[in-house]
């Protein structure tokens, strides 16, 4: 009986243990597959943000440029040039409201062509809104550098070029290699400035 | 804003040899100059750098520091930057960061930019592989302040840090941080100027070196930064036909500059 019952304990323990290892290389395996449907990416990504910073794309409108006025419940801002399936994410930007001391919206339009004062450029759209840049969020468990733009109230300046540019990232012009197309051709840098002293803060094309 | 496909580019440099005597024969025959150079054509697009590399299997992390020195962009098109990289070698695989002008936005402003190839932003979303304008500085022929341009990459998170502490912008009190989710594993660390068009001028003049000085990487995850001497990298300077470079020895510096100036 003692034997029996110690053969059973053993049979439990290695069947246990051998449906542990099955069940680690299980989440392994899954583990694995997630990163890989991370690598191809259409849909469903990982998420290290923060939830108190979290921003996502689905929760608003999309659109390929800065909107003259921002819808409620914000809009997602698209880069024009594809890349593994979709679209980058330039910026989030929700409605906000003035701030005491603001500059106008001609100020500021102002203020980002003396920054950006290449040959041909014009302002096409200023607007205010609350910016969110994905790519100043951090992972969870770090804190935000003090001059992260994540909910900040700023102008949204869209400097147009007179002539599509290219700001490939390629070794050679046009060509891809890996996962993506790395041409990359914009039309418009979206300078976002502080509302009140017009100063630069961050700018993304697009 | 990339990086030279070193191992290849050697390959290829020697197959094409004579084509390249000929083409720096003629390069030199003609008559150039800051003045010329500054709103001239950008006639010939190609990729060109003053640096060092250093390939390792487990480059984690880059780190220097920099200062602006007159660079000269050509036309419309030209470009001029100097940045830290870390990447794994493929030329569209890297997280840097550093100074950029860029013809087509300005011609006197040299912006503050990070920039990474296949990367994700930390919400999951396709981060741009186009640069990101960190801050914006004046042009200035003579700054005696460094910036600092790092990048280092956390394997825990998969994530790498794009860090600039400016030091030319009174105005920024913080450091300018961009987070990417990286989709490949870095495997060496750079440190460049670039330009895209001949025409275009690496930073630094003859009499005033723009110097990439304090250069570390980071071998191991979670390790210490360790200084890098030119003498323990390998230099790419021979594609641009402008270029000048010196090592400052053994205190992990080197300077770069544009012969033409």
């Amino acid at each position: 009986m003692f034997h029996k019952s110690l053969r059973r304990r053993t049979l439990t323990f290695v069947s246990a243990t051998i449906f542990m290892v099955m069940a680690g290389m299980m989440i392994a395996i899954n583990i694995t597959s997630s990163r890989d449907q991370v690598m191809v990416r259409t849909t469903a990504r990982i998420n290290l943000a923060a939830p108190a910073y979290r921003k996502l794309a689905s929760t608003s409108t999309t659109m390929r440029s800065v909107p003259s006025t921002i819808p409620a419940g914000g809009v997602t801002v698209l880069g024009g040039n594809a890349q593994r399936g979709g679209n980058p994410v330039l910026m989030y930007l929700d409605p906000a409201t003035s701030v005491t001391g603001m500059i106008s919206q001609a100020e500021a339009g102002a203020d980002a062509l003396a920054i950006d004062n290449g040959p041909g450029l014009s302002v096409t759209n200023a607007v205010l809104a609350s910016v969110t840049l994905p790519s100043d969020v951090p992972p969870a468990g770090v804190t935000p550098s003090p001059s992260a733009v994540i909910g900040t109230t700023a102008w949204v300046v869209t400097v147009t070029s007179p002539a599509p540019v290219s700001m490939s990232t390629c070794s050679v012009p046009g060509s891809s290699s890996n996962n993506y197309n790395c041409a990359v051709v914009v039309s418009n840098n979206y300078m976002v400035l502080d509302p009140t002293t017009g100063a630069f803060l961050v700018s993304t094309f697009g | 804003m990339t990086r030279p496909k070193s191992r290849r580019s050697l390959v290829v440099a020697i197959a094409a040899a004579p084509l390249l005597l000929a083409l720096v024969g003629t390069a030199i025959s003609l008559p150039a100059g800051p003045a010329s150079a500054q709103g001239g054509t950008c006639t010939t697009y190609n990729q060109y750098f003053d640096g060092y590399q250093h390939n390792n299997t487990t480059g984690y992390g880059a780190r220097m520091n920099t200062r602006h020195v007159s660079p000269v962009v050509c036309g419309a098109a030209g470009t001029s930057s100097v940045w830290s990289m870390i990447t794994d070698g493929t030329g569209t695989d890297f997280a840097q960061s550093g100074e950029l002008m860029n013809a087509a936005w300005s011609t006197t402003t040299v912006y503050y930019f990070t920039e990474c190839g296949l990367c994700d932003n930390t919400d999951g979303s396709i981060q741009t592989s186009a640069p990101v304008n960190k801050g914006a500085v004046g042009q200035q022929s003579n700054s005696s302040y460094n910036d600092e341009y790092s990048s280092w990459f956390t394997p825990s998170t998969g994530v790498t840090t794009q860090q600039i502490a400016p030091a030319n912008d009174p105005t920024l009190t913080s450091n300018l941080n961009t987070y990417s989710v990286m989709l490949f594993t870095p495997s060496e660390y750079d440190f460049y100027g670039e330009v895209h068009y001949p025409e275009s001028q690496m930073p630094g003049i003859t009499s005033n070196h723009d110097v990439l000085s304090s250069i570390q990487g980071l071998s191991s995850p979670g390790g210490s930064w360790v200084t890098q001497t030119p003498a323990m990298m390998q230099p790419i300077y021979d594609t641009f036909p402008y270029g000048g470079y010196t090592s400052y020895g053994s205190n992990g510096s080197f300077g770069i500059w544009d012969t033409r100036d």
